[in-house]
């Protein structure tokens, strides 16, 4: 009998070896729109095409980094000051200051798409806080930019005419979990190069821990407001092609139209999230438009 | 014997309160059914505590798979030694206190089996971490005892160990007869002492 | 009427029962042993900003926990009862609430042991899954589901588990299946059963199932690792070998790469009587093994990464820079001698002086970025430069005389700030020296009392410590301590703090009672190379354990 048993137990063992997934070639998901086309979605319409430019603005951040708080509070100061309208905020938690942290900063907010671009960029391989204008000046570390520098590269690029206008239309499926949005992009302009489309989903007022060096020891606030944090991506961390060379005019724009689908993970609170997409030169990385809208729900 | 005051006391505290209990909540008009539902819950119930109190509180060593110094698998029911006292002793290579009376031991060890026959047993609870210096170290310290590695904890789980060092004393049915959560300069000493008392037969207390 | 019959019976039964069960006569009892043991630990704070203790708003916490574990025969059932309302400082306060997260019952018999419900296990020595609990880090991957094992065959051991994995109050998101075989040479073979030489050899699989939510990544659903671990015991030599192979796992603590992981450890020990030698390996590559791919710091790990430095006990070699395992690479050794020299020769003295010397160390693996999704490649033999940890120390113990007792410590420390984080004020490279002296003087049978004096010097992070520690032990149930400690050296001179704290113990058998006061610096405090930060406080603490 105890043979037997033994020989039973021996092939449930080689059962085991089945249980592997070794993912071999393309690791991306491919992109599929597959909603259920009976439910009804809470949609937030298209924003229409914007007139002004709008700068990105990224700031490189992490809940253990003491001098981060300061960076958050100029961003914070350009989205009231006269060119609020002007701005697109993320905040990417990368890098060792936004390493999950025991007993206290156990939150983790860092993402794939996050982490990849800060090795990119190499931000907080120079130090936190940090951030991006446009991510203009890449490379030579010229894209760089210390928040005290923020505000008068922000004005420098409020001040370039925009080739391209962009126009985000969202939806919200709360019985399926899914954020669906429609992004159309509009060249009027002739350009060189190859342009790409990001597009990404940051959430508004986190409440979590942070550390804040202007507070006294132990600079701990434990109710911080975290805003603008990247959640997920649309489509990868480069985005997706839509113009090469384009010749576009006012009367008859190069025009690009896609559709994106996300899951939507229940850890995120659907009232505070964003749908951010911007433009960029595939070869110098300059962002040359951007827009968010928020997700109605 | 003042566990048997305490069996007695607690039934009378059991028996009074599920008096009121039978007293008021029943309803000798309805349901039998349900009286007698109710009775033999109450019944068992009784029966449970009772066993919880009237229980034999002596302990065994459970039936746990641990390790030699040389890598066998040892199963705790095998510890033996003829009738004659056992010790077991949990320590751990970085106890300092654990280590400071095994070492004390170690001087008289020799005299201690001349006089009582008692062996001691010496599981380390150092996981892989340390596991592979417990023999170096042993060796290293000229210890005779018999020593037993239990890196998961199984053992000191299931001895209801919560920290070291921990010793119990193990009469000749291999029943605990009394354990130490210490170990202070000098408590070697007192532990020869009891040892003494138990390979003698006598009670310890 | 009706009442008095009923109460009648019910004394009868119970007086009948009782005169069974107290017979213990040779006889096995009949309805089984129950035995626990109950441990509370709680906190009362004070404010202290000096020390940047936070602020606690509860006042007072409380770590508790009971154990009962029913035996019968062959079939044993326990639970756990654990209670953190709220919990103690430096605990995850996830863990805040109650419940009984461990519940368990098992049947052994004749070779077969089987488990259902939460369950402790280690495949070897831990490398590819170990499930286990160190309370005082507030660490428990307890697994939840079955368990087989068989060990019928002598010289054969088998094991199958399936289960998730506790976090907190709840159940990790995936589920583990493991399987493991060992066998012992000399026990399987009979004719090899008196030889001196023995052979183990050991193998496991363990697989995870997570489902794939991420939109961006094909993630795998199911992850394997496979095990083989060889042990040869010869005379006195004892080789072991343990080698893991974990496929893609792309997981939030590797940045979501698909490389696949591998650790090896190797050790080698020498012993005979007086001497002991013993020199361990390791490498770990990638081999962050968890059942929920996003979870992090110490929670939901499949395995157990040991870090192959000395743990100290004393308290400034112990607490300030600890090495923590770095999951996602790193390279170590460690060499460990111990010596006593003979009594009654020059050095010896009357009772034999022992030696111990010990060398650790820990660095990065090599890491050539691939900059795709397989991360990087690391080669087994090329020796990056980035040291990440290193200690030489070197540890005397005297006996002088019946009275008197030295112990005596020297420990050099390389601690790389930068990479291991949390630990150091500022990320840089902190190079320690820390000495110990530490003298028991046993005054009589009764009384005894032992002095501590150390101290570490370093030109970084917080500068120079010493500490002052006193035990008198006054047989056989009391213990009372002080303990000093100054950060004389720390650069901002307003950060140079005394923090004294005064201990009362009581000890009767398996019960223990200790109580403390005073400020508590920040530390952390490691088993393992499982680290928890303990943030600094001022206050009460007290501690009380018992087993029945």
């Amino acid at each position: 009998m105890k043979y037997n048993l033994l020989t039973a137990l021996f092939f449930s063992f080689l059962l085991f070896f089945y249980s592997c997934d070794k993912i071999e070639g393309n690791k991306l998901e491919p992109v599929v729109v597959d909603i259920d086309t009976t439910e009804k979605p809470i949609v937030n319409p298209d924003s229409g095409f914007s007139t002004i430019k709008k700068v990105l603005v990224e700031d490189y951040t992490g809940h253990t980094c003491g001098n981060c708080p300061e960076a958050a509070i100029i961003l914070h100061g350009l989205l009231e000051s006269p060119i609020k309208n002007n701005i697109v905020p993320m905040a990417i938690h990368a890098g060792s200051f936004a390493l999950p942290q025991n007993p206290d900063f156990t939150m983790d907010f860092r993402t794939p798409v996050g982490n990849e671009l800060d090795a990119k960029f190499g931000i907080s391989a120079v130090g936190n806080p940090n951030g991006m204008i446009d991510r203009f000046g890449y490379p030579n570390t010229q894209h760089i930019i210390y928040h005290s520098d923020w505000q008068s590269k922000v004005e420098s690029r409020v001040s370039i005419p925009p080739p391209l206008f962009i126009s985000i239309k969202n939806s919200f499926f709360s019985v399926s979990n899914k954020i669906k949005c429609q992004i159309k992009t509009n060249i009027v302009n002739t350009l060189s190069g190859e342009y790409k489309l990001s597009v990404f989903l940051i959430e508004d007022s986190i409440i979590a821990d942070q550390k804040d060096y202007s507070l006294p020891s132990p600079s701990h606030v434990v109710n911080y407001n975290h805003m603008h944090v990247l959640r997920a991506s649309f489509n990868g961390t480069y985005g997706d092609v839509i113009a090469s060379n384009p010749t576009g005019t006012a009367s008859n724009p190069v025009q690009f139209k896609k559709e994106y689908i996300l899951n939507y993970n229940q850890a995120w609170n659907k009232n505070h999230l964003y749908v951010v997409a911007f433009v960029y030169n595939s070869q110098t990385y300059e962002v040359i438009q951007a827009e968010y809208r928020k997700i109605k729900t | 014997m003042e566990t048997r005051l305490v069996n007695y006391g607690a039934s009378f505290f059991l028996i009074s309160a599920y008096k009121n209990l039978l007293c008021t909540k029943f309803d000798y008009s309805n349901n039998l059914i349900l009286i007698l539902m109710k009775k033999t819950l109450i019944i068992i119930s009784l029966f449970f505590a009772n066993s919880l109190f009237a229980q034999n509180n002596e302990k065994t060593i459970p039936a746990v798979e641990i390790k030699t110094l040389d890598g066998k698998t040892f199963n705790t029911k095998d510890i033996d030694n003829g009738g004659k006292p056992i010790v077991i002793d949990f320590w751990a290579t970085w106890c300092s206190p654990c280590k400071a009376e095994l070492n004390a031991i170690a001087e008289n060890y020799a005299d201690w089996q001349k006089e009582t026959g008692v062996k001691i047993i010496a599981v380390s609870i150092d996981d892989a971490r340390n596991m592979e210096k417990v023999k170096p170290y042993v060796q290293g310290k000229n210890w005779e005892y018999e020593v037993l590695l239990d890196p998961n904890g199984d053992f000191k789980r299931a001895m209801n160990v919560n920290n070291v060092p921990h010793l119990f004393i193990l009469d000749k049915d291999k029943v605990i007869v009394y354990q130490q959560n210490s170990a202070a300069p000098g408590d070697d000493e007192k532990l020869f002492e009891l040892v003494k008392k138990v390979a003698n037969n006598e009670p310890i207390k | 009427m009706h009442k008095i019959f009923f109460l009648l019976s019910v004394i009868i039964i119970s007086g009948c029962y009782k005169s069974i069960a107290q017979n213990k006569q040779n006889q096995e009892n009949n309805l089984g042993e129950i035995h626990g043991n109950v441990q509370v630990d709680f906190q009362v704070y004070n404010n202290d900003s000096a020390i940047g203790a936070p602020k606690v708003p509860e006042k007072f916490r409380l770590n508790g926990f009971t154990n009962l574990i029913y035996t019968k025969g062959k079939f044993t059932a326990g639970i756990r009862y654990e209670n953190y309302q709220n919990a103690l400082l430096g605990f995850d306060q996830r863990y805040n609430g109650s419940g009984i997260p461990f519940k368990f019952a098992n049947y052994a018999n004749d070779g077969w042991d089987i488990t259902a419900g939460n369950y402790y296990e280690q495949f070897g020595s831990g490398l590819i899954l170990r499930a286990y609990e160190e309370r005082g880090l507030g660490y428990d991957n307890v697994f939840e589901g079955v368990r087989i094992k068989f060990s019928g065959i002598k010289g054969l051991m088998l094991k199958g588990l399936v289960g998730k994995q506790r976090v907190f109050f709840g159940l990790g998101n995936g589920i583990v299946r493991g399987f493991d075989g060992e066998l012992s040479l000399n026990e399987l073979i009979e004719s090899r059963k008196d030889k001196k030489q023995n052979l183990f050899l050991g193998g496991s699989f363990v697989s995870k199932y997570q489902s794939d939510q991420n939109n961006i990544f094909i993630l795998p659903e199911n992850v394997g690792a496979w095990e083989g671990r060889a042990r040869l015991v010869s005379g006195n030599f004892n080789f072991a070998a343990e080698y893991v192979y974990k496929i893609n796992d792309p997981s939030a603590v590797n940045k979501y790469i698909y490389k696949p992981g591998e650790a090896l450890l190797l050790s080698a020990a020498y012993s005979q009587k007086g001497l002991g030698i013993n020199l361990s390996v390791k490498r770990i590559d990638n081999m962050n093994f968890r059942s929920d791919r996003d979870a992090t710091l110490n929670n939901l790990l499949i395995n157990f990464l040991p870090a192959l430095t000395r743990q100290h006990t004393y308290n400034l070699a112990a607490t300030i820079y600890p090495y923590a395992t770095q999951p996602n690479g790193e390279l170590g050794m460690q060499a460990d001698v111990i010596y006593t020299i003979k009594k009654g020769s020059l050095l010896g003295g009357n009772y034999g002086t022992t030696v111990l010397f010990n060398f650790s160390n820990a660095y990065n693996i090599d890491v050539k970025p691939t900059g795709d999704e397989m991360g990087y490649k690391s080669d087994y033999f090329t020796f990056n430069n980035d040291m990440y940890f290193q200690d030489v120390n070197i540890e005397i113990n005297k006996k002088i005389n019946k009275s008197w007792k030295v112990n005596l410590m020297y420990a050099n420390f390389v601690f790389n700030g930068k990479v291991i984080t949390g630990v150091t004020d500022k990320t840089e490279v902190v190079y320690a020296n820390i000495g110990v002296i530490d003298v028991t003087y046993k005054i009589n049978s009764r009384n005894a009392i032992r002095t501590e004096m150390q101290s570490l010097t370093t030109k970084q992070d917080k500068g120079n410590w010493a500490t002052f520690l006193s035990e008198y032990t006054f047989s056989p149930h009391w213990f009372y301590s002080v303990l000093l400690q100054y950060n004389y050296g720390n650069p901002n001179p307003d950060k140079r703090l005394l923090y004294p704290i005064g201990n009362i113990g009581y000890t009767k058998e398996a019960h223990r009672i200790s109580i403390g006061y005073g400020r508590q610096r920040a530390g952390i405090f490691c088993v393992g190379g499982v680290c928890r930060q303990v943030p600094a406080s001022n206050g009460l603490s007290v501690s009380i354990t018992s087993s029945f």
